[in-house]
């Protein structure tokens, strides 16, 4: 194992430790747990408190989508595990300032269980908690069980939008409806070349061999739909538009968002190279991609591999979208 | 686990058939990690090893009252971890501890009654159901057995007898194809879980 730390144990705290010292006008820590990440100035009280929460690794996700524009509070959990129900329990209580919590996770088995539980317990105690579930990753399960499927990069797009709604003051209600109809206009599928490591056992999530790639394999190195012997760029996109607009009806005067997204390893130079025939076959479509985000916005460590989220949007969610933040993740121009 | 039909168990018992839980699952971490592995993302010992220290270091404090005993267990996973077997874990013991509220020893039948309890809010959190080939299929075997069965043999056939089929749950679903003929990493844990307590018994 190569990789650049101290200690194992301590790979999350001393990582969230840097993001604060780098970003403290945006971060700050809290909570008994020294795991949950608010924002370092909350926004005004009345407006709907924004939570999310799963495992580390992945950043950008999860924890640096807190921010102006954005969320307020994230449940940090260890390496590829969820945060614990008393954690996720005060990430809500963080982020409620009177008008509501909306939780937007990713439809993993923990943290439904976790965020499930923390929020009977605050709706015990008086607390409005609404949760949206993303479940973007089209290879993870058929489309008729969309329900099932994981939750991955389609998940920032989920949180831009309710951030925007909150900061504009919308109901806990309203908040909860773009955001769900984010989450339904949006579809991601990914491609894995090689694995990364979890700091903690030393060992790779998975093993593939040289010149194979997997379509549709997830954040955490599960299961995709096939694996093979890596292609060009252009036909892997090909591939994987063919597949996302199997479930989109993209065609003229379609108004969409892309996110083409490093996993990890894989250089901005290749996303472009990727984004390049994105462009070109979506634009082919007579759709205008009028967010187009190119870089590292959900990884899975050093995994090498990238994925491509496409939202279809209306005029309400492009307004929301294209909203300004002032977070150190989202960059769009 | 299970008393035997006549005796009844005080928290002085629990607290010894946790520390031979404890240590089986320190035994165990490789082997839960390498088969969470093939089908999940291979942190299931890990998760169960940082939980075994936690509720090491709480053993000295439980209450007399089960009740309170095992809610004070929840209290602690739900504080150290949130993967979907120790939240399920965490939940179970929450809710068998509402069903012993104020009970100090404990009977064959009332701790059956606790693991049902604990069984049907687990059921309902994950949404899981039994057949699955979950974690929740080796705790009806738990919450069903009497006092006199070989506890360890039952889950290990009733392990056997899932292992030919699908994961239909959780993130073994994902590789459904590929948990056909494989054990159920959480079904496993459980088994480990038993013996340990077993053992305990055994050493009485």
């Amino acid at each position: 194992m190569k990789k650049l730390i101290n200690t194992p144990s301590r790979y999350v705290d001393e990582a969230l430790a840097g993001m604060l010292a780098a970003h403290g006008q945006t971060f700050a820590l809290q909570g008994n747990s020294g795991r949950v990440i608010v924002r370092a100035e909350r926004k005004p009280p009345g407006r709907v408190g924004l939570v999310t929460g799963d495992g580390f690794g992945h950043l950008p996700l999860f924890a640096g989508y807190v921010g102006p524009g954005l969320l307020d509070a994230c449940a940090v959990g260890e390496v590829f595990a969820g945060p614990s129900m008393d954690c996720v329990s005060e990430a809500l209580t963080a982020a409620d300032s009177g008008a509501g919590v909306l939780s937007i996770i990713g439809n993993y088995g923990g943290d439904r269980m976790v965020f499930t539980m923390a929020a009977q317990q605050r709706r015990a105690a008086g607390m409005a908690v609404e949760t949206v579930i993303g479940n973007d990753d089209i290879a993870s399960a058929i489309e008729t069980e969309r329900a099932s499927r994981r939750g991955v990069a389609g998940l920032v797009f989920a949180f831009k939008v309710a951030g925007a709604a909150a900061e504009a003051g919308f109901s806990l209600e309203h908040c909860r409806v773009v955001t769900e109809r984010m989450v339904e206009n949006c579809r991601t599928i990914g491609i894995a070349l090689a694995p990364c490591i979890l700091p903690a056992r030393g060992k790779a999530t998975f093993e593939i061999e040289d010149g194979t790639i997997e379509m549709g394999m997830g954040i955490h190195g599960e299961q995709g739909v096939w694996r093979g012997p890596l292609k060009q760029a252009d036909a892997l996109v090909d591939e994987m538009l063919e597949r996302l607009t199997a479930e989109l009806p993209i065609g003229s005067g379609s108004r969409v968002a892309v996110l083409c997204n490093s996993l990890g390893a894989t250089p901005l130079e290749e996303l472009y190279i990727l984004y390049r025939r994105v462009a070109a076959v979506l634009s082919g479509r007579g759709a205008t991609i009028v967010l187009p985000l190119v870089g590292h916005y959900v990884t899975s460590m050093e995994m090498a591999g990238a994925s491509i989220s496409i939202a279809m949007l209306d005029q309400e969610l492009e307004s929301l979208l294209i909203a300004p933040t002032a977070s150190p993740f989202w960059r769009t121009s | 686990m299970s008393p035997s039909a006549t005796t009844e168990l005080s928290v002085d018992t629990l607290r010894a058939v946790l520390s031979h839980m404890i240590v089986r699952t320190r035994e165990c971490e490789e082997e839960l990690n390498a088969l969470d592995a093939q089908l999940g993302d291979g942190d299931l010992g890990s998760t169960l090893v940082s939980v075994a220290g936690a509720v090491e270091s709480a053993c000295n404090a439980l209450p007399q009252d089960w009740g309170a005993a095992l809610k004070h267990l929840a209290g602690v996973i739900a504080r150290v971890s949130g993967s979907s077997f120790t939240s399920l874990l965490m939940l179970g013991l929450s809710n068998a501890g509402q069903s012993l509220s104020g009970k100090t020893k404990l009977s064959a039948a009332e701790s059956s009654e606790a693991w049902r309890a604990a069984l049907s809010a687990m059921l309902a959190v994950s949404g899981a159901q039994l057949g699955d080939k979950t974690m929740l299929d080796v705790i009806a075997v738990i919450a069903e057995a009497q006092p006199d069965h070989p506890l360890v043999e039952r889950i290990s056939r009733t392990i056997e007898q899932y292992r030919p089929m699908r994961c239909r749950v959780g993130r073994a679903r994902v590789a459904s194809e590929r948990s056909m003929g494989r054990d159920d990493p959480g079904m496993i844990a459980m088994l480990r879980l038993v013996e340990g307590a077993t053992q305990s018994r055994a050493a009485r």
